[in-house]
């Protein structure tokens, strides 16, 4: 099937269910299709409602509930309002698949997507089957996963971004990770976790310091900041896959933020080796650099836009750190924030994956960091985040929705996410020391 | 070296003029990359796991990178692994070791700090720079390394350079 004609029976679908949600008319109008489409950059789309019976299982699987892990990744796709089965009257705990009956009367109760799980054993694994219904319809069809009971979390969040890409074409952001730096026994070293902030996993052993994580776009390598050879950090890769740790940018001085490109071709970063800081590009085998900014004050911190034709960065050419863009290829510098529409101080952007806005920390007028958005034409602008806590190092999800970030705001620095609406505020780590520097995988 | 201000030049003149001559080692930072040998000892562990926000454990599976298939009536079965080989970056314990030494032998210059956004020397950073004069009176024939760091204020990026 083609691209185009894959989207446009996902649009009817995604009409119909639109229009169930309207409630009396429902199988009036089903026939008559107006088309809805889910647009993920728009603030006010209308959500699917689903309902999830509880997964009948066959064996202990550590951990949540299936159910409720596939609820909090639904909720968290903002695309879904995840409704209670039992306020309608209808028993969530089923021994067996609901009957057209049970998946009728969902319906009516304007549950229009509905989805049942069972776990079997298999050996030393277990087989987890996921069964989506639609009231109209019936069974639309399931997903089967094997592996070990450690990875059922994990089979269930595919699923949940199964009925995210079948609802919306998208690849849904349950599946990814989040590279952070943690505080232990006074280094401190790099860690990556689930999206949801489970089964964290610690990557370096350097008792030394590591900063600034980034993925590559297809998730196999993190470069980061290392200070493990002494003074002068350089920009290190680590290969996920195999291991392999290698130094990309080591030139005399400091060697910070960096940034891969969208293509995973080229990256960006600031280097002091010319004096003071200045942004690079460098191709991904560490080999071909090509200077981008020459100027006398500090220029740092770049982030590229989606299409890898333009980069934002922090500059303090006027004297303060203020971000500015520029192209690619270093020329076309212009600013982004001013000292009298943004304030003084505004650093660490970070353009979202569509493209749309970018992120960045902002000082207020008590000096304390907060998280603020502005557009790439500088037209749109607003403070994401309030309170009396430093909020930093601002990462997106790849659906554009979130965005994962430090801050103080429970006592010592940890990591949290939220909606770029600012609702959504979730704490992400707790264990630790300190925990910061978050970077968030694509899908 | 740069505070949260513009008087970060200030701070690093007035750096300069204090410690003309006399070495000033270990800033904030690299206080904290020494102050632990423990971690060390887990080189070369298989990637531990840690709970998750209610502490449930388990391995990870990187089900990340196999694509989405779409479902259908009756579907393959999808192999959901846990992560794939080493994942851990092996602590090289020589370097690990050499860095520590060179770092303890630093220690023998204490600090000098400033308040936040001045550049006036707390009295214990008075008393720290008279000391360390000693001992550069003591060892004339000493290289130094004189350094400016930061602390956390201000933001973490832009407070490196």
């Amino acid at each position: 099937m083609s691209r185009r004609g894959q989207r446009s029976a996902v649009c009817r679908q995604v009409g119909l269910l639109a229009l169930v949600l309207t409630g009396s008319a429902v199988f009036a109008v089903a026939t008559g299709a107006v088309e809805v489409f889910i647009d993920a950059t728009r603030g006010a789309i209308q959500k699917i409602p689903i309902a999830i019976y509880s997964f009948k299982s066959a064996t202990p699987v550590p951990g949540q509930p299936p159910a409720d892990v596939l609820k909090a990744d639904l909720r968290r796709s903002l695309l879904f309002d995840v409704a209670d089965l039992e306020r309608f009257g209808i028993r969530a705990e089923v021994n067996s698949q609901p009957g057209p009956e049970a998946i009728q009367k969902a319906g009516e109760a304007g549950l229009a997507v509905q989805v049942w799980g069972t776990l079997v054993p298999r050996g030393s694994e277990i087989v987890m089957e996921g069964t989506l219904f639609e009231s109209s319809r019936g069974e639309v069809g399931r997903k089967r996963y094997v592996g070990s009971p450690e990875v059922v979390r994990h089979m269930v969040h595919r699923l949940a971004d199964e009925i995210v890409f079948h609802y919306t074409g998208e690849q849904g952001i349950a599946r990814s990770q989040i590279a952070f730096v943690a505080e232990r026994d006074g280094a401190k070293e790099l860690f990556v976790m689930d999206y949801d902030g489970y089964n964290r996993r610690r990557l370096t052993f350097d008792a030394s310091l590591n900063l600034a994580p980034a993925w590559s776009p297809d998730r196999r390598r993190l470069v980061f900041v290392s200070y493990r050879k002494g003074d002068d950090p350089r920009i290190e890769e680590l290969d996920l896959f195999t291991g392999a740790r290698r130094a990309l940018v080591a030139f005399p001085g400091l060697n910070i933020t960096p940034e891969w490109s969208p293509s995973g071709e080229e990256l960006a970063f600031a280097t002091t080796k010319d004096g003071n800081s200045e942004i690079y590009k460098v191709d991904r085998y560490g080999r071909r650099f090509e200077r981008l900014t020459d100027h006398v004050a500090a220029d740092l911190a770049p982030t590229w836009s989606p299409t890898g034709r333009e980069l934002a960065f922090t500059s303090d050419r006027g004297g303060m750190p203020q971000l500015y863009l520029m192209s690619a290829d270093g020329t076309n510098v212009r600013p982004l924030t001013y000292r009298d529409q943004q304030g003084s101080y505004n650093t660490a952007a970070a353009w979202s994956p569509k493209g749309d806005w970018i992120a960045y920390v902002c000082r207020d007028e008590r000096r304390i960091l907060k998280l603020c958005l502005i557009s790439p034409d500088g037209q749109q602008w607003r403070q994401l985040t309030t309170g009396n806590s430093n909020d930093e190092s601002p990462s997106w999800s790849a659906d554009g929705r979130h965005i994962a970030f430090s801050s103080t705001r429970n006592g010592r620095r940890d990591i949290y996410m939220i909606n770029t609406d600012g609702t959504g505020l979730e704490r992400l780590t707790t264990g630790g020391t300190s925990n910061e520097d978050p970077a968030w995988s694509g899908p | 070296m740069r505070s949260l201000t513009g008087q970060t030049r200030y701070v690093m003149v007035a750096a300069m003029f204090a410690l003309v001559g006399i070495l000033a080692l270990g800033g904030c930072s690299k206080q904290n990359v020494m102050s632990s040998t423990e971690s060390a000892g887990k080189a070369g562990a298989a990637g531990t796991t840690e709970g998750g926000p209610s502490g449930s454990g388990g391995s990870l599976g990187e089900s990340g990178s196999a694509p989405l298939q779409g479902f259908s009536k009756s579907p393959p079965e999808e192999a959901v692994k846990p992560p794939t080989p080493p994942l851990v970056a092996k602590a090289d314990q020589g370097e690990i070791a050499a860095r520590q030494a060179r770092e303890a032998a630093q220690r023998r210059l204490a600090d000098i700090y400033f308040a936040y956004d001045k550049w006036a020397l707390s009295s214990e950073g008075m008393k720290n720079l008279a000391q360390s004069a000693e001992v550069l009176k003591q060892n004339p024939a000493a290289k130094i390394l004189i350094e400016g760091h930061c602390d956390e204020r201000g933001s973490r990026e832009y407070n490196m350079v």
